[in-house]
């Protein structure tokens, strides 16, 4: 899965999620137009990984992101399946 | 207009501006020094969320009293890269994190709590352990 896909796939599974990338490899989530966390990692990809594990998972408890969470969680597998064929 | 400088200069003076952070190594020495917990803010200008924290919640907490107690600093990973990777590896920003002493006094030894991402008030001093008294 490409970073754009990824970051498509987790600001469509959730309306009022926003991912968006800023400034090199990073990356900025907001909720309804409130800013939640940024991610820093060293890749794109990592940045947004880091950043939807925290918004689903620390806050899996939010009702509203619950019914989201296979397509996001869908995708994060994906990524994490991806990430060792690669170490392979 | 004499007495309205005058006047200005004492609104002025009755709500100073809060002092200046200690940079990350003098807040962790002062926190061995004296014994109170170090609150690190770990956050970047460009970073929304760190903003929200920045200019809303933290001032806030200052002016609750909250931060009274303790040794409170900030670092930026963009000009503090190896520190900040230390204190959160590549994790998301903002990070707030709580290191309390678990040893003797001076000795290097401390527990560790954290906060990630935008949070209220009343999380943050939740985490440091402050209770508001209701006035």
């Amino acid at each position: 899965m490409r970073e754009v896909e990824l970051l498509s796939a987790l600001s469509l599974s959730k309306p009022g999620i926003e991912i968006r990338m800023c400034k090199g490899h990073k990356v900025s989530v907001r909720m309804h137009g409130e800013p939640l966390v940024c991610g820093i990692g060293t890749t794109l990809m990592d940045a947004a990984i880091d950043c939807a594990r925290w918004v689903f998972n620390v806050r899996a408890d939010h009702p509203e992101l619950e019914e989201q969470i296979p397509e996001v969680l869908a995708a994060l597998r994906a990524y994490d399946e991806h990430s060792k064929a690669l170490q392979v | 207009m004499t007495a309205l400088l005058f006047a200005l200069s004492l609104v002025l003076s009755s709500d100073p501006a809060p002092p200046p952070l200690k940079g990350y190594a003098d807040a962790r020495q002062e926190s061995l020094d004296s014994g109170k917990p170090l609150l690190v803010m770990v956050s970047t200008g460009w970073c929304p969320a760190c903003q929200v924290m920045k200019r809303r919640i933290m001032p806030q907490v200052r002016e609750d009293g909250a931060l009274d107690g303790l040794v409170y600093t900030t670092v930026n990973p963009d000009h503090e890269e190896e520190l900040s990777k230390i204190l959160i590896g590549n994790g998301p920003i903002p990070e707030l994190i709580l290191f309390r002493h678990v040893g003797k006094k001076g000795e290097n030894l401390w527990t560790k709590d954290v906060l990630v991402g935008s949070q209220s008030v009343e999380a943050v001093e939740g985490l440091i352990g402050y209770k508001k008294v209701a006035k």
